[in-house]
Order: C-alpha cells, then sequence, then structure tokens
C-alpha cells in the first residue's frame, strides 16, 4: 500500500473512471481513499501504459507491414512494369558525332553490369563492321547473321550483360552521371529514357563530354533551339538555375577541360 | 656601430646564396598548333604533357590564345592542374566556316617554367577532339612546338578560376 498521502489523488484517475464513481456516489468529488484504491487498481493491472507495449505492439506492426506489403503486391498485379527494348533503328534519330549511330544506339542499354555492361552493349550495338567477326580463338556464332537486330546478336555472345541489353532490361546506369537507375527506369518514353542514360553533357551522344558538346550547346543557345530537344531541356540546364544559356556552356567546357585528380 | 654590423651579418645569414632551383628556372613558351587539313576548325579539345624523367613536371606560368582570329582567345582549362604535367585546352568558334582557319592554326601558346636542373621537358600535344563549324567532328593533328628563343621574361601571370588566364607584360 502507498504511505505517501497523495494530495490530488483525482487527478490521476481516469475521465470516465472520475465521472462513473461521480454517478455511483452522488458526490462532486470522488473521495479520496476510493480514488487511492481505484489508481492502485490501475496500476497493479498495468492499464496505464497499456497501449502501445508487447504483444499488441508487435501484432500492430505486423498488421502494418502485411498492409504495405498488400498494397505493393496489388499496384504490380494491377500496373505490371513493362520491359521497355530500344531498339537500334529507332536509336538511329539520335545519330552524330564520333561514336556514330551504332555507338549512340547502344547508349540507352548500358546496363547494372557496369563496364561489363558497356562493353556488352557496344559489342552487340556495333554495326555490320565488325559485330560479325569474332575473336580469335572463339567459335563464330553462325546462327546469327551480321545483318541481324543488335539484341538477337547480343544473345548469341552469351554474356551476361548482352542478355541484359537484349532483354531490355538495362537501360539505365547509375555510373554515366546524375540520372540514376531508378529515375531513368520510371521513364515511359524510350527516346527520353536514352537521352537520359547518356553521361550528364553528352549532348551528341559520343559517349563522352568534349568541347563539341559546349559547342553544339553554344548554337543552339544561339539559335534558340535550346529546350527544343526530347528532354524539354533536362539534359541542357547543366547548372540547374532553370535557363539553358551561356554559363550552362561554360559549365559543360569545364567538364571537358577537367583534369582528373588534379587540385 | 656593432649593433648595425650585427643585423647586417644576420640579414646576409638570412639571404644566403641563391638556392639551385632559383638559379636554374627558365621559362618555355610551347606553341600549340592544330592542322585541320582542309577543314574549317571551329573547335578543338587538346591534350598537353609536359614530363621530366624523374623530376616534379613543369608547371604552366599561362596560357595564351592563338594567332590572330577566331583562336586569339585563351583557352579554357583546368586551373587546378597547373602544376601537374598535364592540361587539357578546349575552345571553340561559331564563326561562319568562311571566318574558320584551315591548314596549320596557332590555337594557344602555354608558357612552362621549370625549376632546378636536369634533362629538358618533353613536350607533347594529342588532339582530342576537334569539330568544324556546325559542331560536327573532324580528324585534326595537334602538335606542340618549343617557339625558338623560347626563354621569355613574363611581368606577372595568374590563373584567374578556370582558365580564364590573364598575362601582363
Amino acid at each position: 500500500m502507498n504511505t505517501n498521502p497523495n494530495p490530488e489523488p483525482e487527478a490521476d484517475v481516469p475521465q470516465r473512471v472520475k465521472s462513473a464513481l461521480r454517478r455511483a456516489y452522488a458526490a462532486p468529488e470522488v473521495p479520496p481513499a476510493v480514488a487511492e484504491t481505484v489508481m492502485e487498481e490501475f496500476r497493479r493491472r498495468g492499464a496505464v501504459r497499456r497501449v502501445w507495449r508487447g504483444r499488441r505492439m508487435w501484432w500492430a506492426s505486423a498488421g502494418m507491414a502485411a498492409s504495405v506489403a498488400l498494397g505493393v503486391v496489388v499496384i504490380r498485379v494491377m500496373w505490371p512494369p513493362a520491359p521497355v527494348t530500344v531498339l537500334p533503328e529507332r536509336m538511329l534519330a539520335f545519330g552524330a558525332g564520333e561514336g556514330g549511330p551504332a555507338g549512340n544506339a547502344v547508349a540507352p542499354t548500358i546496363g547494372g553490369g557496369g563496364s561489363r555492361g558497356v562493353e556488352g552493349g557496344i559489342e552487340g550495338g556495333r554495326g555490320s563492321e565488325r559485330g560479325d567477326l569474332p575473336p580469335s580463338g572463339e567459335p563464330a556464332a553462325p546462327a546469327v547473321a551480321s545483318g541481324a537486330p543488335a539484341d538477337q546478336r547480343a544473345l548469341a555472345d552469351g554474356t551476361d550483360a548482352a542478355k541484359e541489353v537484349a532483354q531490355g532490361r538495362s537501360l539505365a546506369d547509375a555510373g554515366t552521371g546524375r540520372f540514376g537507375s531508378s529515375s531513368v527506369s520510371n521513364v515511359a518514353d524510350p527516346m527520353l529514357k536514352a537521352v537520359l542514360a547518356r553521361p550528364l553533357g553528352d549532348l551528341d551522344g559520343s559517349g563522352g563530354v568534349d568541347v563539341l558538346d559546349a559547342m553544339l550547346l553554344a548554337i543552339r543557345v544561339r539559335d534558340g533551339l535550346a529546350k527544343n530537344d526530347v528532354s524539354g531541356g533536362l539534359v541542357e540546364d547543366l547548372n540547374r538555375d532553370q535557363s539553358i544559356d551561356r554559363l550552362d556552356v561554360e559549365t559543360l567546357l569545364r567538364q571537358a577541360v577537367r583534369v582528373e585528380g588534379a587540385g | 656601430m656593432s649593433t648595425f654590423a650585427g643585423l647586417v651579418l644576420f640579414a646576409a645569414s638570412l639571404l644566403g646564396p641563391p638556392k639551385p632551383e632559383q638559379a636554374h628556372s627558365r621559362v618555355y613558351s610551347v606553341d600549340i598548333v592544330v592542322d585541320s587539313g582542309e577543314q574549317a576548325l571551329g573547335a578543338y579539345q587538346v591534350e598537353v604533357t609536359a614530363v621530366r624523367e624523374g623530376l616534379l613536371p613543369p608547371a604552366v606560368l599561362v596560357v595564351e590564345g592563338g594567332e590572330p582570329g577566331e583562336f586569339a582567345e585563351p583557352p579554357r582549362y583546368d586551373a587546378r592542374a597547373v602544376r601537374g604535367g598535364r592540361l587539357i585546352l578546349a575552345w571553340f568558334s561559331l564563326a561562319a566556316e568562311d571566318a574558320l582557319p584551315k591548314g596549320r592554326t596557332r590555337v594557344a601558346r602555354v608558357h612552362l617554367r621549370v625549376d632546378g636542373p636536369g634533362p629538358e621537358p618533353v613536350i607533347a600535344a594529342r588532339a582530342m577532339a576537334a569539330g568544324n563549324a556546325r559542331a560536327e567532328r573532324i580528324e585534326v593533328s595537334a602538335e606542340a612546338t618549343v617557339k625558338a628563343g623560347g626563354t621569355e621574361i613574363i611581368g606577372h601571370a595568374d590563373h584567374n578560376g578556370w582558365g580564364k588566364a590573364r598575362i601582363e607584360r
């Protein structure tokens, strides 16, 4: 029993209990002795802090997790993500620069395999000039002709990266620039996705950033053609100041002349 | 009097004989030439390397523009790399194709400072990219030539941020 007298015993009693006691005793105040007894009973049964403890909390957490999982499953079932394959033929429209249409075409299919993916993509995407010549010491792939589509030739190569390229699952590469794989994979338009998958600032699709990209952007700014590309200027606003101007050209030039490891 | 003489001797001891590095410092002026053949040169990107075997590379004092014309303005370069022995120069012109140079064009002049005795630096240039007036890629060659009578006295030079060089003679 608590030996310390409670100066305000009614203060700890829940309101609904106080109301019930007042009705039962027909008094404006709950007698202190009754209130203390009631509170002692509450403490003994652990009713005060019983809300989110023990099994109740575990069951509530499990219920919330199950609800989230169920929601994810329902969304995936009702709106399944459709694999998008960028065919090299569609990408020929981007062709410019040293890499040429073939190199440009495989840029969006660089995949999660990192550099291995790049090699596989390039090998798979190269045209008839070299794709049909097997390495020395390795058997040729007789079932696939040199004029076959890139995805079929990539499958014939047999490498994991090539298969990823062929299956269209490797559209984005986090190592290619600011656009990460998750953001790129959410883009529906394959043409836009291909642009976003390039290294940041690679406007001509050559696979790297050089002075020609800066010159290209300067020409577009001069002629008022900036923001008219397929990305709506997203890849041209390099300094993210919501305008495409000479400052973006300077940013691109800095990127072109940057010496790794300097300073 | 003896105090004054002592101060003079102390100051002289601080100055001391010239260090070997100071005695052997010299400046090279290197012309960077791009040969675009029959095609008009609208843009260039050249890698310049300067190495000395077993020694620190020469430091880039300043980068000047090229011959009068479309490439007279100093090119852009990474100012943080002036002591690394490797520099990338890049610039372009938006002039009409008729106004762009053809053939051999001096696009920049790089002044290097070599400190200390030792072998002469090996300076080379390599064309990384070049384009015509429409920013289309063209094939060019680049070379680095140490200017005849190469050592110059340069009054003041600094690297103003990213590659905007200023030289005061």
